[in-house]
């Protein structure tokens, strides 16, 4: 069991060279516009690195961001395995976020079924969100790709009507602060030391699985038969669109689970605007959903994968917060690295180049 | 009965419609070639920062003018950015769904650093806007709709796009490039050049759209200039929306920007706006689920095109 586990992370590496090629590219090409600007690239990725790992608040966040960048990357991965865009996961992790948010609001419940509950209403409502594009791609042929962006801002504006909708008949007066904090009955349990919840551990749980799921179980397996043409899927007896949709629906629920996440950890576990509005960027700008798409590119859409390049950008984002420094120029950064992770064929190239000189020499 | 309301969302749905319907004929030149740009905001805010950077520059030289330079370096701007782009969509083969976040990203970190590093935070100086062609006065307490060089472009716009895809030779190997790229080559058409020019033409006009924001709407660069608009995916919806033609893009850019509009209209209780802003993606969204059957994207839209 554990040479198999072993086998599949060496797979995963292995397959996560050309992307990890294309991650250096991006460094050294930010490397360059710091210097543009001179500033010194060691400096400002080393304060990164410090911030983030170098006081526990700063460890605190690297595992909050650590959490939702898994399950916003699975969320990404597992549609993409049925071929299947889902760049809505920012969307599905704030309506279930923001039900998650409802249900310890309005249904008091005891103490472990109460955040049990919230977690499993934010699922049921990411995987209903992401199944309409799934459903319109499948049945309707209009591109994921498109209708998830624009489910995004839908989903943006409904979570910030509920949220506003909400203060108004609790009749609470919004704090200075803007934000109302859960009762710790309601919240995830803390992780012991740090100021964060037990969420990254069921976030690493949650590849684990996904990545078992994928590749030994049937319905794994539809999924990725279907990733490969709709054809040859068909002639395996297998039903594309159905398959599609429920790539979707599972997509949205791990979406979903990241939203309910940010609201019901410690140090998170609060509703309301400030709070809710800095839980879903995620430390990275445009919203940590495409944080999630940025890591699932980073481990080549590889479930086990993600969770080391989830460290990465964790301690990416947490270090940023945490030195208030140079965040611009990290922002920059981060769209760098994107620039670089969409050009596989690039690095690929240059890996084969390297190989062609070893093989001469 | 009191026509205020009318008036004021005809006014302000009118000037929230500009960067919409501009950005929007850009990104349709672009998709027309077969490439989809969905970082139209990051070229936009771009386009927008070069504008008011350019307008400060020049303000001292060329006096009002200089808001002319400002349109002409927004533009430049947003040639140069989707140039880069189409270059890496077409010889390089990236992503383009990736790489357009990639953009969208990096475009708001660059010209924070910008800002930082050569002005203040919190904004450029204000320099000059575009004046006006002429003012329609008298509409309603003291309120007059300018009719400003880039209002009247957003109408020309549609034609001369409609003209130039339709009876030009450029436009027709646009069109194929974007329809069926083998066949194309196979007709001699070079894909790769034709598909780099349309992206930098398309890029020219969201730089356009961009500058809309600083030299026109405000006469700075603010930090997140475009506030709540969020013009770039609404030009993306507006171009599915108006099924990839200029007219229907247009008057969708006319719809959603007076929805957008509504936002400062109409006096709702509270909460109720978020409803309303959520109208234009919803409307997208029901287009390409009712009508995508009918819709006629171009072909080959986002798919890289590889020579054998």
């Amino acid at each position: 069991m554990s040479r198999q586990i072993g086998a599949a992370l060496v797979g995963a590496l292995k397959s996560a060279i050309p992307s990890i090629v294309a991650l250096l590219l991006g460094l050294a090409a930010s490397s360059i516009l710091m210097l543009a600007f001179r500033l010194n690239p060691l400096e400002v990725f080393g304060s990164v690195f410090v911030g983030a790992l170098g006081t526990t608040s700063g460890q605190s966040l690297v595992l909050t961001y650590l959490a939702s960048y898994i399950l916003l990357a699975l969320a990404f991965i597992v549609p993409g395995k049925a071929g299947i865009w889902n760049v809505g996961g920012q969307g599905q992790a704030i309506l279930g976020g923001i039900s998650a948010a409802l249900v310890i609001e309005f249904v008091p419940l005891p103490p472990i079924l109460w955040p049990l509950a919230a977690v499993l209403v934010a699922c049921v409502v990411g995987a209903v969100w992401a199944s309409i594009s799934g459903m319109l791609e499948a049945y309707r042929n209009a591109s994921a790709i498109v209708t998830t962006i624009m489910m995004n801002f839908v989903a943006q504006a409904f979570a910030s009507f509920l949220l506003l909708y909400v203060v108004a008949i609790k009749s609470r007066t919004v704090s200075e602060y803007n934000y109302v904090v859960f009762p710790p009955a309601a919240t995830l349990p803390t992780f012991p030391f740090y100021n964060t919840s037990i969420m990254f551990i069921v976030a690493i749980l949650v590849a684990i699985g996904t990545a078992f799921f994928l590749s030994r179980t049937a319905l794994g397996y539809n999924i990725r038969a279907t990733g490969l043409g709709a054809r040859p899927a068909e002639s395996k007896g297998i039903n594309p669109r159905t398959t599609k949709v429920i790539a979707m629906l599972l997509g949205g629920a791990l979406g979903g689970l990241a939203g309910a996440g940010d609201v019901l950890s410690v140090g998170r576990g609060c509703l309301f605007v400030a709070c809710y509005q800095e839980g879903f960027a995620g430390g990275w700008f445009g919203g940590e959903g495409f944080a999630g798409i940025a890591v699932a590119l980073v481990a080549a859409n590889s479930a086990l994968g993600s969770v080391f390049s989830a460290v990465f950008f964790a301690i990416l984002a947490s270090g940023t917060a945490a030195v208030f420094q140079n965040v611009y120029v990290v922002w920059a950064t981060q769209g760098i690295i994107i620039l670089f992770m969409a050009a596989p064929y690039l690095s690929r190239r240059i890996l084969n180049a390297g190989w062609r000189k070893k093989q001469w020499t | 009965m009191d026509l205020t309301p009318f008036i004021l969302l005809t006014v302000f749905g009118l000037q929230t419609a500009i960067p919409i319907a501009i950005a929007a004929d850009g990104e349709l030149v672009t998709e027309k070639s077969g490439i989809l740009n969905i970082g139209i905001y990051g070229v936009m805010v771009i386009g927008a920062f070069a504008a008011a950077a350019a307008d400060v520059a020049f303000g001292r030289s060329m006096g009002p003018a200089s808001a002319y330079a400002g349109l002409l370096a927004g533009m430049v701007a947003g040639l140069g950015v989707n140039f880069v782009f189409a270059f890496l969509a077409t010889k390089i083969h990236v992503d383009q769904v990736i790489a357009g976040i990639g953009i969208n990203i990096f475009a708001v970190g660059i010209t924070y650093v910008f800002l930082e590093r050569y002005y203040k935070i919190d904004g450029t100086p204000n320099a000059n806007t575009l004046p006006a062609l002429f003012n329609v006065g008298g509409l309603t307490s003291g309120l007059t709709l300018k009719i400003s060089p880039l209002m009247a472009a957003m109408f020309v716009l549609p034609v001369v796009v409609y003209l130039f895809l339709g009876r030009t030779k450029l436009g027709l190997h646009i069109r194929a490039t974007g329809e069926n790229p083998k066949a194309a080559e196979a007709a001699g058409i070079d894909v790769v050049k034709t598909r780099l020019i349309a992206t930098a033409i398309g890029g020219a006009l969201l730089g356009a759209g961009g500058a809309y924001f600083t030299i026109d709407f405000n006469p700075n660069f603010t930090p997140d200039p475009t506030g709540s608009i969020i013009p770039g995916f609404i030009a993306l919806a507006a171009v599915i929306a108006g099924g990839w033609k200029p007219h229907y893009v247009l008057g969708m850019s006319i719809v959603f920007g007076a929805t957008v509009a509504l936002q400062y209209v109409l006096v709702l209780p509270g909460a109720l706006i978020y409803l309303v802003m959520m109208l234009p993606y919803i409307v997208t969204v029901a287009v390409l689920g009712i009508a995508s059957k009918s819709l006629r994207p171009p072909a080959a839209l986002g798919v890289p095109y590889k020579k054998e």
